[in-house]
């Protein structure tokens, strides 16, 4: 586990809470009362599972009763068959893990709510099944005298005992989901949750990513469903409803979507509370509702944010007290010194060796259409390697398009587009960037819950997508995937180092000043190697002294050997860092060549500008369209 | 055979009729509402209480369940959608359940368990045809789906404020920049969802009787309804319901009726699997 754990868990309040679960057994009055704990540790598995598809990717999944309901059914019949509750344990999960892919593939690359709506279907059919097969699911009676669990020769007996063995299983869960929150997986499903088209261009993989979140969340609740069954000795169908399923989803969501102790909170509440509640009687469920509709209103990000907001008021307190930590928005955000661009000239670090630098682009009769609107007509285009290539034009002329068909946001109609050999179009932006091809946005896309470090790392992870193997490896901490995460951090602070961020690297993104997630964006598509990067807007927002940083930054990017193509209104910078300088107007092409070609360039002034009066336009809609374009130089 | 097609057709009319309103709140603000069925169930029981309860006419009994839906739907829209939009999609999602909890147990409480009963306008009066006997209540709904359907397309697309819901699906803040009141669009949208919602309650309660835990299985009907049709699509949405209503009813009377209901969860992943953008809606791209 990571040091930062190991710290947090040697806290005093931590110790505390930690002799609090151990001796709960013996504070805990009744029977009854110790089932309904141990329900609650069953529970709080299958939230903390479906944390990862939830709270980290921020998609939503009414399966997991169903999938909790599947555990326990193979479990019981297995187990009823003679099998032990430890092989009849991995098959559950398997069999969930199954289940999960059949549902995911054909939904997790669809539009969100379709998970939502497949697992609702999903649940519903399930239900079905395990009502009326009675043959084998014991219909609506269900299963009686399931075996239980035999430990080191000992057969587990009792709530209590039961109640440790849970413990640990529970522990297990939360520690594992807290690695894969901390490692290049975690990162990337809360990237694709903050956007997903900046976590598709910086190499993430969107939908394999949910995929294993899907996945993990279904083990998660199949490994739940086998404790449950082996524990209490008996399973009916009513359990796995829907309804149980909105309620995970909710304990979730009351606790806090996205962090483990909001899944052990909103468990801890949602557990006692009908409880407690019960003389309550038929108007608890109307009070459930209208709790829920208040809670999700007032405090969306859970309870656990009721803490933060404490604790944050208390901090910023004592912060007044002291002087405040100097971030200087204008000084320390460029220093684009050589020894800093050392880290872009390493190109052992790179997939393709030394010949992945000077890569140029190939841009062939591509066209765009919107519906009716072509935005962009016939491109073609050569970025010719290791150079500076801006494209200017008025509002509306056609240039962000160019970069989201470039980096494969769009795919377009017809034409070709090629780096150093490779067609790009029909490619997903993921696969895009993998071919060496990184982007900023016009609108800014950082992660904004994570931290700087962490945004630079998921573009560091480019060339290294994980996968299955490798959410192997991080549930097993293997020292080979440590040290991957240690080359990740390193590659991800020079990034920063180079842009000037490195001082904020363990600050939320979302914190940071407007210019400096600009430069953010650029230190993450740094960090994935590229060998084009496409800058879009870079200086917008920038006062003049950021936007003279920023030459030179793209300057000391251009003699690395990266080629830079950016679009941008800002006159002085286009003339100071350009090789070659391409106009679009209306979605083509109308001039091209050095700066000082262009500006004297008449269909170049006449786009900008409108054509001069006694001179007939050509075409009456260009005329009308070419309106003065405010420049912001 | 022609005999089970007919109730089939009149069962897919319903189905139509609640994705219907689905999607009219679904085209306002792209948030799928999870209380559109018990929001059917609200209206069966406004019926019972104006019809059964209350012994008022019929038209005006009906007037009265409209003018209730609409205001239900615009409280649904002030408590459960306004506050949540611009946040992550699942809170409004997880809100709009919890506003199914709220009024099912409420229905709950007020009526009990115990299915009502709700009269047609038309009574048990019978066609004819043949051999074919067909429900006079059968025809009406076929008759209010297509003009709800009909309706409901002529306000989209020849209105103005038709329009101004288009524009707020597709940019919110852009709308707002010209002069859309976005607020006041959203709320005829989940009232009009809701109002559709309504009709569609008074129409199915006279065949199966109302019951305050029919929402859930319904509403579950209209969104698969949605997706076979193309999620958005008002046509696709009709014909799909209509071949719901068809397949399943063949399906429980020619196979088994324990597993009705999972034939047609089955035909929704299969469309999920082979074809997910449905009968007739666009390809749905990878969201990028």
């Amino acid at each position: 586990m990571s040091r930062g754990l190991m710290q947090k868990f040697s806290r005093p309040s931590w110790l505390a809470g930690l002799a609090a679960v151990l001796v709960l057994p013996a504070l805990v009055p009744g029977q009854y009362a110790m089932q309904l704990v141990n329900l609650g540790l069953i529970s709080l598995i299958v939230v903390v599972g479906l944390n990862f598809i939830t709270g980290y990717c921020g998609q939503i999944n009414f399966a997991q009763a169903a999938f909790w309901g599947i555990g326990a059914y193979v479990t019981a019949l297995l187990t009823l068959k003679g099998l032990s509750f430890w092989f009849a344990l991995p098959l559950a999960a398997v069999a969930t893990g199954v289940c999960s892919l059949l549902l995911g593939v054909p939904t997790l690359r669809l539009r969100a709510f379709y998970l939502a709506m497949a697992t609702i279907a999903f649940g519903e059919i399930v239900q079905l099944v395990l009502v009326h097969w009675e043959s084998v699911t014991g219909g609506t009676s269900g299963l009686r005298n399931i075996p239980g669990i035999t430990l080191f020769g000992h057969t587990l007996t009792g709530h209590r005992e039961h109640y440790y063995f849970l413990l640990a299983w529970a522990a297990l869960g939360l520690g594992l989901s807290l690695r894969i929150r901390a490692s290049q997986i975690g990162r990337a499903m809360i990237a694709l949750r903050d956007s997903e088209i900046a976590a598709e261009v910086m190499g993430v993989d969107t939908v394999r990513t949910k995929m294993l979140a899907f996945t993990l969340s279904s083990v998660y609740a199949g490994v739940a469903g086998s404790l449950y069954v082996s524990s209490l000795h008996y399973v009916s169908p009513d359990l796995f409803s829907n309804a149980q399923a909105v309620l995970f989803f909710v304990m979730l969501v009351i606790g806090g979507a996205g962090s483990a102790i909001g899944a052990v909170v909103g468990t801890a509440v949602l557990t006692v509370l009908p409880e407690a509640l019960r003389f309550l009687k038929e108007w608890y469920l109307v009070l459930y509702g209208v709790g829920i509709i208040l809670m999700v209103c007032f405090l969306p990000e859970g309870l656990v944010s009721l803490r933060q907001r404490w604790t944050g008021r208390r901090r910023s307190a004592t912060r007044a007290a002291e002087p405040a930590p100097p971030v200087d928005v204008a000084a320390p955000v460029v220093t684009a010194q050589p020894a800093d661009a050392r880290f872009l000239k390493a190109r052992s670090a790179m997939p393709g060796g030394e010949a992945w630098a000077d890569a140029g682009l190939n841009v062939q009769a591509v066209t765009q259409r919107f519906g009716g609107l072509v935005a962009l007509d016939a491109v073609s285009l050569r970025v010719a390697p290791g150079t500076v290539h801006a494209v200017i034009g008025p509002n509306g002329s056609g240039k962000t398009t160019f970069l989201n068909v470039l980096s494969g946001a769009y795919v377009a109609q017809s034409g070709s587009v090629q780096l150093a050999g490779t067609e790009l179009i029909g490619r997903r932006p993921s696969a895009i960037a993998r071919a060496g091809l990184s982007r900023t946005f016009q609108n800014i896309r950082v992660y904004k819950s994570l931290s700087v470090l962490e945004n630079v790392m998921v573009g560091a992870a480019c060339h290294q997508p994980a996968g299955w193997r490798g959410l192997l490896a991080i549930l097993a901490g293997t020292a080979a995937q440590r040290g991957q995460e240690q080359a990740l951090r390193e590659t991800a602070l020079q990034a920063l180092h180079f842009v000037g961020l490195a001082a904020l690297a363990q600050r939320p993104a979302g914190s940071l000043a407007y210019a400096q997630q600009r430069l953010l964006e650029i230190a993450r598509a740094l960090a994935t190697r590229p060998r084009v990067l496409l800058l879009d807007e870079p200086a917008a927002g920038m006062n003049p002294q950021e936007s003279t940083r920023l030459m030179e930054l793209i300057v000391a990017i251009r003699d690395a050997g990266i080629t830079v193509v950016f679009v941008e209104h800002n006159v002085r910078l286009v003339m100071g860092v350009s090789d070659t300088v391409t106009v679009f107007d209306f979605g083509k092409k109308i001039a091209e060549g050095t700066p000082q070609q262009v500006q004297a360039d008449e269909a170049v002034i006449a786009a900008y500008l409108g054509r001069p009066r006694q001179r007939p336009a050509a075409d009456p809609a260009n005329a009308a369209g070419s309106t003065p374009e405010p420049d912001h130089a | 055979m022609l005999q089970l097609a007919i109730n089939g057709l009149a069962m897919g009319a319903i189905y139509a009729l609640i994705a219907l309103g689905l999607l009219q709140i679904f085209n306002a603000v792209r948030i799928v509402n999870f209380a559109q069925g018990q929001l059917l169930m609200l209206g069966a029981f406004l019926g019972v209480t104006t019809i059964v309860q209350a012994s008022l006419p019929i038209w005006l009994a009906y007037l009265v369940t409209f003018a209730a839906m609409a205001l239900v739907g615009l409280i649904f829209m002030l408590v459960a959608y306004y506050p949540l939009r611009g946040k992550p999609f699942y809170l409004a999602i997880l809100t709009t359940i919890a506003v199914g909890i709220v009024l099912e147990n409420l229905v709950l409480i007020v009526f009990g368990p115990l299915p009502q009963s709700l009269p047609s306008p038309f009574g048990s009066a019978q066609v004819h045809l043949g051999e074919l006997v067909i429900p006079q209540h059968v025809l009406f709904i076929f008759a209010a789906t297509a003009v709800l359907l009909l309706a409901q397309w002529a306000f989209m697309k020849h209105t103005r404020f038709g329009t101004m819901v288009r524009a707020t699906s597709m940019d919110m803040d852009m709308a707002r920049m010209v002069g859309v009141s976005v607020r006041t669009t959203v709320a005829v949208a989940f009232m009009l969802g809701a109002m559709l919602a309504g009709a569609a309650g008074l129409l199915v309660a006279p065949l199966f009787l109302a019951d305050p835990a029919m929402g859930s299985s319904l509403g579950l009907k209209a969104f698969i309804v949605s997706v076979i049709g193309g999620f958005g699509n008002l046509y696709g949405a009709v014909l799909a319901g209509l071949l719901l209503g068809l397949v399943e009813t063949m399906a429980a009377g020619y196979l088994s009726s324990d597993y009705r209901d999972a034939i047609a969860f089955l035909l929704f992943l299969g469309f999920l699997f082979v074809r997910p953008q449905g009968l007739f809606g666009e390809k749905q791209s990878e969201r990028v």
